[in-house]
């Protein structure tokens, strides 16, 4: 019994692997870190490390400062299904999770775009996202792999 | 003019300390509440004529004390309704208090708690007063039992990245506390056992595609009550995806040792469909089995103790705040009321009573901020 029940799991596990986030052109945000993380590009399944505080440090050995948009931003929608392969609100409850598990608290969170920036620009390791279109003056707009 | 500069200069001295500490202080709580009725039985807190005394608030609070190091604590409020258990149950407890202490080695990050600490046992342990992220209002009770919530002791965790891959490991030793409801010939008995010398570790992989999490625990602990004294071993094997609009669980447990009259296999399968951006729909089987063991050794029973199917919706009505129907149906011989278990033992069978069963319904709120 207890075999078939983890064949059950495993097997939508593998089928569902089908269905497991890529990240497209027209993704609806931007990735943007501060000029003093030496990287141009970074892999998703690193990003969604360092937003989920999996992961604490760049590849560069720095470590990871994340800002998340508020939770009710399209952009944050975007990053959410496209990065971490999960709704916002799946995302949210991973947090909650945490914060009651008495492990992570997450990430620092910002109203607007330009705060973002402006995170970023200030903080050492700083790394967010912002919406397609938003002026990203003096930080550094990193390349999804 | 110098005493105002003063008044001023202490003012803003005052106003900077409770800046100060309201950057490093941060408070979070939940609460899960619902209004539980059964159907032929009583179980799990919920008697024949309706409970709405049935509540768990936690408040917990984190003061960070430096880039490295913090404090937190969790207070429980906790109800179990009409469960014999809740005579065992204090209306406010402080469920963990602990002081955190984060560094890294190599390219591992790793924490090491101390104090009342959180125990790492399964997906779900640490949560399990957490109604916004469980899609029934609790964990199955009989997988995780009304135990281990809490370690009095130290535990080491190491978070490694292996690739795309990601391992999570966790050493534990202390002590903890297991209440537990026994039937004797007189009656049900709540028993609080006091677990010490307990050691172990659990191991969690996550493989990066439908975010699969993988989780095997292991632990031995010297069980003692005030006649008795004897070593138990538990192990917990997990497995969890989440893709799409889908979330599946299973998990079981085995319990060997100590108890000399029986062991326990529990185990539990879920599935969680989010059904439209506010609409969920979840499902559950759980089965429980306790080998038995007599005073005479050619006899032997294995006792379906209970096997129970559930089902909920689950609509978000805020965010972060969710409204919970769940229907379950409960087959066995664990209820809150005495239930004959096995009707004769003349060698070399043993004849087990009749199941008994009931259905129960919980509607509940759950919430966190």
């Amino acid at each position: 019994m207890t075999r078939s029940l983890y064949r059950v799991v495993l097997c939508a596990s593998l089928a569902a692997a089908m269905f497991a986030p890529r990240v497209s052109a027209a993704q609806g945000f931007k990735v943007v870190v501060n000029p003093d993380v030496d990287i141009v590009d970074i892999r998703q399944a690193s990003l969604s490390s360092l937003f989920l505080k999996k992961d604490r440090k760049f590849s560069t050995g720095i470590e990871a400062a994340p800002v998340d948009l508020s939770s009710s931003d399209p952009a944050r929608g975007a990053f959410s299904k496209a990065v971490h392969g999960r709704p916002t609100n799946a995302v949210v409850k991973y947090w909650v999770q945490q914060v009651f598990s008495g492990k992570e608290t997450p990430p620092l969170s910002k109203d607007t775009d330009e705060a973002v920036v402006a995170y970023v620009k200030s903080t050492r390791g700083g790394i967010g996202y912002v919406s397609e279109g938003a002026a990203t003056p003096g930080v550094k707009v990193l390349k999804l792999k | 003019m110098a005493l105002g500069s003063v008044a001023a200069l202490a003012v803003g001295a005052t106003s900077l300390r409770a800046q100060e500490i309201g950057e490093r202080l941060t408070w979070h709580a939940s609460l899960n509440a619902g209004y539980g009725r059964s159907s032929d039985l009583p179980t799990l807190g919920i008697p024949l004529n309706g409970t709405s005394d049935y509540r768990l608030f936690t408040l917990q609070t984190r003061v960070k004390l430096s880039e490295k190091d913090e404090f937190v604590a969790q207070f429980l409020n906790r109800k179990f309704g009409a469960s014999p258990l809740a005579s065992a149950i204090g209306d406010l407890t402080a469920q963990w208090a602990y002081f955190n202490h984060r560094f890294t080695i190599g390219d591992a990050t790793a924490n090491i708690k101390a104090g009342r600490t959180p125990l790492p046992r399964g997906l779900l342990n640490e949560v399990r007063y957490i109604g916004a992220v469980l899609p029934f209002f609790r964990p199955s009770m009989e997988v995780y039992s009304d135990a281990f919530d809490a370690l009095d002791g130290a535990v080491v965790s190491f978070r490694k990245p292996l690739g795309d891959f990601s391992l999570e490991a966790h050493g534990f030793f202390g002590g903890s506390d297991w209440r537990s409801v026994v039937t004797t010939s007189t009656g049900q008995d709540v028993r609080i056992q006091r677990m010490e010398n307990y050691y172990g570790s659990q191991l969690y992989l996550d493989v990066p595609f439908a975010n699969i999490r993988l989780g095997a625990h292991a632990a031995r602990m010297e069980v003692r009550t005030p006649t008795t004294k004897g070593m138990m071993t538990n192990t917990f094997v997990s497995a969890q995806s989440q893709f799409s609009r889908f979330t599946l669980r299973a998990e079981q447990v085995n319990i060997n040792g100590f108890a000399p009259s029986r062991d326990n296999h529990h185990k539990y399968v879920q599935a969680i469909a989010q059904v439209t951006d506010r609409f969920q729909l979840a499902g559950e089987h759980t089965i429980s089995r306790s080998r038995l063991f007599f005073t005479n050794p050619a006899l032997r029973a294995v006792l379906p103790a209970a096997t129970s199917t559930g089902a909920a919706g689950i609509l978000e009505v805020a965010p972060g705040t969710q409204l919970k129907f769940e229907h379950h149906w409960r087959n066995g011989y664990v209820f809150d009321s005495n239930v004959t278990t096995v009707r004769s033992q003349i060698p070399p069978s043993v004849v087990l009573a009749p199941p008994r069963s009931t259905r129960y319904w919980i509607v509940s709120i759950a919430t966190t901020f």
